[in-house]
């Protein structure tokens, strides 16, 4: 059985600051790798091929809730 | 109290059976015949046994009986701390018996002398009833001081087998007199805990002898004539720096007269005085007089007026809007004049990120995930926790104030109280008042209210209502005072205090939102670092709550 590989992170940030990171990501994508590392853990993945997209928004009161989801299968 | 005879009769008897242990104890020292040695086991069994029944009576008093008053509760409870500590004494004594097996000869131990501790340690314990039924001080003092006494026996009797410890000879006998006088020692220390219970079984409250020296120094300083017996003590709280502070209530006068006392560290204590006396200079009706001020040796003590009201926090949560407007509306009318007036040309630097390094560790212990990594997604890389702080350490050097002000120090929503009738608000816990920069008072204040742990909409909207308009108002002061980086130096200080704060949080999710806040600040403090401070704009979002 393979080792499972996780990352993740969470902070805090503002309309700015949330862009930087979807450039990194827009750029991963482009390369088509993305590295995600912290001092326990390098995480490569490789997007291909078809890529499972989803964009889920929730709004309640004044709590809003988007989730941006990618699912893929590694290439060979 | 007959209610309590049997806890009466079995403490008595409880003092006895240790007194005879002890003079059994001096007997073997000097003779250790085996029979005697026998008979000091035997006892300790029976002395045990008295400790389980006291301890049983007590907690069945304390609990089977639903109206007893709090003189009679701390009674009983100082009856179970002074058995406990008489089975101590009890232990030690089969402890030194037992020492006398590994001495090649008793003789060895005579050379020293013993008798004097014993004296002391049986003198103290005949006081105990007495001291105890008739409610004596004086007694209750003696027997603490029988500890102090003790000490110094074994400091004598230590010195001296150490300096023989330099001769080849003898040393196994040298260190099995050495724990022998340790266990007489901690027979001292046992004293001085029945010595405080008996002062707790007067005074209704835990002070320590030295506290409860401080305040008879106190009251005697003011010429007061009440009776140490008879004045209220009620403490308020004990501060995470380690002050005592207790409301005393005068029983002479009807409408219950109070004065604050505050015992602690000499160090902080005297610096509090040295401040409120400046204080007092700048805004006198702002901050509380000072009846007196004692020190002895590393502490001290002093009286001040109890200021009547509700601290700002307490406004807060009582929800009463008008109430919280008239406080917030007093305070910043206060804070403008305190910093108009005392305004100086001396530029500043409050130093956050330092004060935020010597707490670090305190944060990482409760929260040992707070320190990260670098990372990395893709090219985009975020600093780990240790280069964040050596960045904020160096932009902090150029970051200071261009004035100073007198500043309260830590305003925390609990340092500020509300008089409602005499529409005034005055500032308590003055040891960090100096001349330095208001954002540190600033940041503190805004924090102060973020972090109280009340999630319920209504409240969080007067927080977050509350802190708008400070935080409006003393920008306004700084866009007046053409103070340039206020927005920058803010965010320093709001850094360090949610950063700081966290150590006090143990709800993981709050402690989290207050952390990352710290760090979103860093962030934009770093990424704004080649630029000019006075382009910063502090994010107002920052310190108001939100649910996630």
């Amino acid at each position: 059985m393979t080792r499972e590989k996780k990352f993740s992170m969470e902070t805090l940030q503002d309309r700015q600051t949330i862009c930087k990171y979807l450039e990194a990501l827009k750029d991963g994508f482009q390369n088509g790798r993305i590295s995600l590392s912290n001092q326990d853990e390098i995480l490569i993945v490789e997007p291909g091929g078809l890529i499972h997209f989803s964009i889920k928004a929730r709004k309640k009161d004044d709590e809003i809730k988007l989730s941006i989801n990618f699912r893929w299968e590694e290439q060979d | 109290m007959p209610y309590f005879h049997d806890l009466e009769e079995k403490i008595r008897f409880m003092v006895l059976e240790v007194s005879r242990q002890l003079e059994d104890t001096l007997k073997i020292l000097h003779d250790p015949l085996p029979a005697r040695v026998d008979k000091v086991k035997l006892r300790d069994d029976r002395i045990d046994n008295y400790k389980s029944i006291l301890e049983n009576l007590c907690f069945s008093r304390i609990h089977g009986q639903s109206n007893l008053t709090k003189e009679k509760v701390d009674f009983i409870r100082a009856v179970n701390i002074i058995s406990t500590n008489l089975e101590r004494i009890s232990d030690f004594s089969v402890n030194i018996v037992a020492q006398l097996d590994y001495l090649s000869r008793i003789e060895f131990l005579h050379a020293y002398n013993y008798p004097p501790f014993f004296e002391q340690i049986s003198s103290a314990l005949e006081q105990v009833v007495p001291g105890l039924f008739n409610k004596d001080l004086n007694r209750a003092l003696n027997i603490c001081r029988a500890e102090f006494m003790v000490d110094k026996l074994y400091k004598r009797s230590f010195d001296q087998i150490i300096e023989e410890m330099d001769s080849a000879a003898g040393k196994r006998d040298l260190i099995t007199c050495l724990f022998i006088f340790r266990y007489l020692e901690r027979m001292g220390d046992s004293l001085l805990n029945i010595g405080e219970a008996i002062i707790f079984s007067v005074f209704g409250e835990k002070l320590k002898v030295h506290q409860y020296q401080a305040l008879v120094e106190s009251l005697d300083s003011i010429n007061n004539n009440i009776a140490i017996h008879d004045v209220g003590f009620e403490s308020i709280w004990e501060t995470r720096s380690g002050c005592r502070i207790g409301k005393i209530m005068d029983p002479s006068e009807r409408s219950g007269r109070a004065v604050l006392f505050k015992e602690g560290k000499s160090r902080k204590i005297f610096r509090e005085k040295e401040n409120i006396e400046a204080w007092r200079k700048i805004f006198p009706s702002l901050v509380p007089r000072i009846y007196s001020y004692n020190q002895s040796g590393d502490n001290a003590s002093m009286l001040l007026e109890f200021l009547q009201g509700c601290s700002l926090q307490e406004t807060v949560l009582s929800q009463h809007r008008e109430t919280l407007e008239n406080t917030l509306f007093l305070l910043k009318e206060t804070l403008s004049l305190v910093w108009s007036k005392t305004v100086k040309n001396t530029p500043v630097n409050a130093g956050f990120i330092s004060q935020l390094i010597q707490r670090i560790d305190d944060v990482l212990m409760i929260h040992p995930e707070f320190n990260f990594s670098e990372v990395r997604i893709g090219s985009l890389a975020t600093p780990s926790l240790d280069h964040v702080i050596k960045i904020l350490s160096e932009l902090e050097n150029s970051l200071g104030a261009s004035f100073s002000v007198f500043i309260h120090g830590d305003l925390n929503t609990n340092n500020i109280i509300y008089n409602q009738k005499e529409q005034q608000i005055y500032f308590v816990d003055l040891h960090r008042s100096c001349y330095g920069d208001y954002v540190q008072d600033v940041s503190v204040f805004l924090v102060s209210n973020y972090r109280k742990p009340v999630f319920d909409a209504g409240m969080r909207q007067a927080i977050n209502h509350l802190n708008q308009e400070f935080f409006s108002f003393t920008r306004q002061f700084a866009a007046e005072n053409g103070d340039l980086t206020y927005d920058a130096r803010l965010a320093l200080g709001l850094i360090r205090s949610f950063f700081t704060s966290t150590r006090f949080e143990l709800n993981r999710d709050f402690a989290l939102s207050m952390y990352q806040r710290a760090l979103y600040l860093a962030e934009k403090l770093i990424s704004h670092r080649n630029l000019p401070w006075k382009d910063f704009s502090m994010p107002a979002d920052v310190f108001k709550y939100s649910r996630f």
